[in-house]
């Protein structure tokens, strides 16, 4: 039986870049094609109809022709575009470092249905604009990584294999896989120290419980434990995540314009 | 037994793979574009070279809008017809081009070389904002315009810059948005349709 020419997907865009004259090539992730690119023919004009849909951080469904390189986008309709958090220089920072950490861990055209449902999920809590989108972002990569099979450890020493008391503050190093005893860390190598509030976080966290996350999270600074998640993301990767970077200038930029 | 020889012969190969660094020119395009510089008059050839040898040796870039020109300050900084209290901010060299097919704007322009991007990791460092700062900084411009492209990319730029000039005591306005000429309602995405919506103006 011939292989039908066009099949539909739904699918968030990541990225985007320009190519030819006026193409734009568009990395997505499907729900159940996983992460690959597509071409989509004269976005770049100023009245393309579609070009609206196809911006990155926007739920769309796709209808794809089969291509030679890039399947081609031949109909998209978005679903959701998150407009609250476009327009925030903030939430857009941490949903650019969601989608950085997709790129750097997911294989092309592998089925990831479970990052993608993380992914809307992240996407829909920054939208909400309720506040807690640094949180959201630390149960996104934290699940992320679990799902791919880099999980952190939090409950006990990942050297020598000795419960942490619940009470303990965690000591977390990237290139051992996470929490580390205090015994461990002195050659664990480049370690990050998580205060009691941030400890209680990450545990919930990796638990994969939101609403003891959420509520742990008022009182805490998360910096450090998004900074100890992003470390093992990049570590295990082998990947730099740029959009960190952008992170970092948009919260110095904040304590400028307050200053 | 002796290899067959596929590939094209050395300079050839050389040309095919400096075409082949160009955007948007994949590498069966430049094999094109390669044997039709053998094949084309031999002073075509050369006057392309020349071009490409000139452009490099010619051009430079404008040290008060970071626009390219063959002169600094280019001819529209230069110009005492153009209004110095308003200022364009564009991501693109070309884009300067684009505004100025439209004969409409008299101010001048500042050229950023790039937009800001969340999701690649391009700061604020490596686009030309530092010299944005310090053209402001002789209180001679009183209004820039964000003209940055309407992408994620353009407005996250936009966003950023607004910010930054807040304290500064300069007017930041933005291009307006929302549907392109000839467009039709039907197809437009919710993002434009509500910025269409609330930059709706009395018809009169």
């Amino acid at each position: 039986m011939d292989t039908p020419r066009v099949y539909r997907c739904e699918a968030l865009v990541l990225r985007h870049r320009d190519s030819g004259e006026t193409d734009r090539v568009l990395r997505v992730l499907s729900d159940r094609y996983g992460m690959f690119d597509v071409v989509a023919r004269g976005l770049r004009r100023a009245a393309s109809r579609r070009a609206g849909h196809l911006e990155p951080l926007t739920r769309v469904d796709l209808l794809l022709a089969h291509g030679r390189t890039y399947d081609v986008v031949t109909q998209a309709q978005a679903r959701a575009v998150y407009r609250s958090l476009r327009e925030s220089l903030e939430l857009l920072a941490l949903a650019g470092q969601a989608v950085d950490l997709v790129c750097a861990l997911l294989p092309e055209r592998q089925e990831s249905a479970g990052v993608y449902r993380r992914l809307v999920w992240l996407l829909e809590q920054l939208d909400a604009a309720s506040g807690g989108g640094r949180v959201a972002l630390l149960f996104f990569v934290v699940g992320v990584l679990r799902e791919v099979g880099f999980g952190i450890e939090a409950g006990r020493c990942v050297r020598c294999g000795r419960d942490l008391a619940a009470d303990q503050d965690l000591v977390l190093s990237a290139a051992a896989g996470g929490a580390v005893c205090r015994v461990c860390a002195h050659d664990a190598g480049a370690v990050r120290m998580l205060d009691a509030d941030a400890t209680a976080v990450l545990r919930a966290v990796a638990r994969g419980d939101w609403p003891a996350a959420r509520r742990t999270a008022a009182e805490a600074d998360l910096r450090t434990p998004l900074a100890a998640a992003l470390d093992h993301a990049q570590y295990h990767s082998d990947q730099v995540l740029y959009a960190r970077g952008f992170a970092a200038a948009v919260e110095r930029l904040g304590e400028r314009v307050v200053s | 037994m002796a290899e067959i020889e596929t590939r094209s012969p050395s300079a050839i190969q050389n040309l095919v793979d400096q075409l082949n660094r160009l955007p948007g020119i994949g590498p069966k395009s430049a094999q094109r574009l390669a044997y039709f510089l053998m094949r084309c008059p031999r002073e075509h050839a050369e006057e392309l070279a020349r071009a490409i040898v000139d452009v490099r040796a010619r051009v430079v870039t404008c040290a008060v809008c970071q626009n390219v020109s063959d002169r600094d300050p280019c001819p529209i900084c230069a110009s005492p017809q153009r209004d110095p209290s308003l200022v364009c901010v564009v991501e693109d060299p070309l884009d300067v081009a684009a505004i100025e097919r439209a004969h409409v704007f008299k101010g001048r322009y500042h050229v950023l070389h790039g937009a800001l991007s969340p999701l690649d990791g391009v700061g604020p460092e490596q686009l030309r904002i530092r010299e944005l700062l310090a053209r402001l900084r002789d209180g001679e411009v009183r209004e820039v315009i964000m003209a940055t492209n309407p992408t994620l990319e353009g407005d996250a730029t936009a966003m950023y810059l607004e910010r930054l000039l807040q304290p500064l005591g300069v007017t930041a306005t933005r291009l307006a948005r929302g549907l392109p000429a000839g467009a039709d309602l039907e197809y437009a995405d919710e993002v434009t349709l509500a910025r269409a919506l609330e930059g709706r103006r009395p018809a009169s």
